[in-house]
């Protein structure tokens, strides 16, 4: 078959992604304030060590890390998703106002009503679904052109950036707080963090994951979606809610950390060339990479302080789209 | 793109002036009476009176002398700013999505005003939390034009450099440019604002609170020079709405204006970003409403952007004083609830 000739070894990528998250996963361990020594580590992970080691490694690094790991591949997924789903290569969470809108959503409850921790992933949910859905509906029904549910989500960003500002001006003295969250940082995220939103972002992952034969499918024609007797409308948006959840579930812990759901999905197709099934998984590694490999440079770029890694995802972020832009006509998926 | 400012009937232009030139001269005389009549404690029109001779008690004359002229005044200079500066935007670009914050100008000039802030703060970290404003005040304008004057460039530049600059791609390159400068804003506030965050916060959702004489005296300047820039670009810019070929016939170097009108552009916006912070679509309102009524001379749209875009930025601060007193809501933010779903109307309509 001529399948063998065209299509490009996929193992190696795999292969090659997951020996450099284990790699920045292990530099995550080590590095901080005082490096921690390979047999150190060894002797803590054996349940030795001192008290500060086994604390600074076990407490702090390692849920940062996960959490660093977990978040940056539901943004790759969700990214990739929107982008599958709405055929339209602009669409990512930033782009389309849902985390915006979701750091709006907790900013905003956070201010007036101080509700349990539990109740944030859910508060940040409702938020983004309401961002994407106005985005959506205002951008308009029918053929979605990229640029335009990129306009419309500008739009919903910025009403929701100058409502947040607004809200932070009578949220008083949580404002310095709030306002270092809306960095986007992972800075002091541990265990309990982790499991506020683990549930939020693995179900969803492990579900989109499963499901790759229909996201495969919806990225054709919806003619020919509807022939192979795909529902196409219901899963449609079964994948953008599954997408959006995943999003602003990060969001709610971390804060808005924009352009991983972009940039991942993106450098995935390049990779893949045409073999579409594996784009998913692919970008949900690659966007676990991105977000470990941010965070890692956020703790030690400017040593002993720590950037927020939003920071540092706009400023590798923006430059790629920017490219995105100019280059070529935004092309279409599939 | 700008086809319905071409007026059809020429006959009741000079009439239509008349009624517009009273119009614009009224409306910029009574709304600052609002702002100062108006605000966490209503006076009535004697007690403003009286405090702006100088006759009121002392309590009315310091909450109208020292607290709600200056920010009026502010209030309507800034108001030209943001216009004028999104009226020559819209002019320079053809494209009606333009507005200076839209493009990256005011995000450009933020973040290089926050970093000034900081470094400046960082310098002479004295006691005094305030201690850092007014050694900075006169320099900010001129930093901030700094910065949105770059962000501006750069926009145009990767605009222009793709071929066209059609209105959908540079409003998309600026808005993309823009969220990268606000996380970085953001984040080096987060991060380096130390005990000033509050009030850099403040400033960056566009604020008047808290505005003096000493602001108004740093903007003025700019003012001056903006509007002698736009006076003196009236005439090439009427030129530049031709097609370019004719333009071009008339003698008349179009890059180099189009640069100017860039520079003065950048230089309105930025500079009342440097004294009250990014201030969003009154610029992309504004000038859509002058051109509405003012027809095709750009004189008249000139002096019509000019009163709107004093009016409605006191009537923002004015509402955002007033709607949730004793709480003030940014003039930034009551401007943004305005425009935004204008901007979505303006979206709708094109192609």
């Amino acid at each position: 078959m001529r399948r063998a000739s065209t299509e490009t070894n996929i193992t190696p990528i795999y292969s090659a992604t997951i020996l450099v998250i284990a790699a920045l996963f292990l530099i995550g361990l080590l590095s901080g304030q005082q490096w921690t020594t390979p047999e150190t580590l060894w002797s803590v992970l054996q349940g030795q060590g001192s008290i500060i080691e086994r604390v600074s490694v076990l407490e702090l690094r390692l849920p940062r890390n996960l959490l660093a790991m977990l978040g940056g591949a539901a943004l790759g997924a969700a990214g990739a998703i929107m982008q599958g789903v709405t055929r339209n290569s602009l669409a990512s969470p930033g782009l389309t106002g849902v985390i915006a809108a979701a750091a709006f959503g907790v900013v905003g409850t956070q201010t007036f009503f101080t509700p349990d921790a539990l109740w944030l992933p859910v508060i940040s949910l409702c938020g983004g679904l309401l961002g994407g859905m106005l985005t959506f509906v205002i951008a308009g029904r029918g053929r979605l052109q990229p640029e335009r549910v990129v306009l419309a989500g500008i739009a919903v960003t910025a009403l929701c950036t100058a409502l947040t500002t607004g809200t932070l001006l009578v949220s008083g003295s949580e404002a310095a707080e709030l306002y270092y969250w809306l960095a986007g940082s992972l800075m002091g995220r541990g265990w309990l963090q982790l499991k506020l939103v683990a549930v939020w972002l693995i179900l969803p992952l492990v579900a989109v994951l499963l499901l790759r034969r229909p996201f495969r499918v919806l990225q054709l024609d919806d003619e020919l979606a509807l022939a192979m007797g795909l529902a196409v409308g219901r899963w449609r948006l079964l994948f953008l809610v599954l997408a959006l959840i995943m999003a602003a579930a990060l969001v709610s812990v971390t804060g808005p950390v924009i352009f991983i759901g972009l940039v991942a999905p993106h450098i995935a197709r390049r990779l893949i060339r045409n073999q579409f099934q594996h784009w998913l998984p692919l970008s949900a590694l690659l966007g676990g990479l991105l977000l470990l490999a941010a965070d890692t440079l956020a703790r030690q770029l400017a040593f002993p302080q720590e950037l927020p890694v939003g920071m540092l995802t706009a400023l590798i972020g923006a430059p790629w789209l920017l490219y995105l832009l100019n280059s070529r006509e935004p092309a279409h998926v599939g | 793109m700008l086809a319905n400012t071409r007026e059809p009937h020429k006959k009741p232009l000079l009439q239509r002036t008349t009624i517009l030139f009273w119009l614009g001269c009224g409306l910029i005389f009574l709304t600052p009476w609002l702002g100062l009549q108006f605000g966490a404690t209503d006076l009535s029109w004697q007690q403003v009176l009286a405090g702006l001779l100088g006759e009121g008690s002392s309590h009315v004359e310091r909450v109208v002398m020292d607290l709600r002229l200056p920010r009026t005044l502010i209030g309507l200079v800034i108001g030209i700013h943001f216009a004028l500066s999104g009226w020559l935007l819209q002019l320079l670009t053809r494209n009606p999505l333009a507005e200076a914050g839209i493009l990256g100008i005011s995000g450009g000039a933020s973040l290089v005003a926050v970093a000034a802030f900081v470094v400046g703060d960082w310098i002479q970290s004295g006691d005094n939390p305030y201690g850092g404003i007014p050694f900075a005040l006169q320099y900010l304008p001129l930093l901030a034009m700094l910065g949105g004057l770059l962000a501006a460039l750069t926009v145009y530049g990767l605009s222009l450099r793709n071929g066209g600059l059609s209105p959908v791609k540079l409003t998309l390159t600026g808005a993309v440019l823009a969220g990268m400068l606000h996380a970085l804003t953001t984040g080096g506030l987060a991060f380096w604002g130390h005990a000033h965050t509050e009030l850099v916060a403040q400033w960056l959702a566009g604020s008047l609170y808290g505005t003096t004489w000493a602001h108004l005296e740093a903007l003025l300047p700019w003012t001056a020079l903006g509007m002698i820039g736009v006076l003196i670009l009236l005439r090439p810019l009427s030129a530049m709405q031709l097609e370019d070929e004719q333009a071009r016939s008339l003698g008349l170097n179009l890059n180099r204006w189009r640069a100017i009108a860039l520079v003065v552009a950048a230089l309105m916006a930025a500079s009342a970003v440097g004294i009250v912070g990014p201030v969003g679509f009154i610029g992309l309102l504004v000038p859509h409403i002058s051109r509405r009524l003012a027809g095709s001379g750009l004189l008249v749209q000139f002096l019509m952007c000019t009163a709107l875009g004093a009016t409605l930025a006191v009537v923002a601060d004015t509402l955002g004083r007033t709607i949730f007193a004793p709480y003030e809501l940014p003039v930034g933010v009551v401007s943004a609830a305005l425009g935004v779903p204008f901007f979505l109307y303006l979206l709708s309509r094109q192609p």
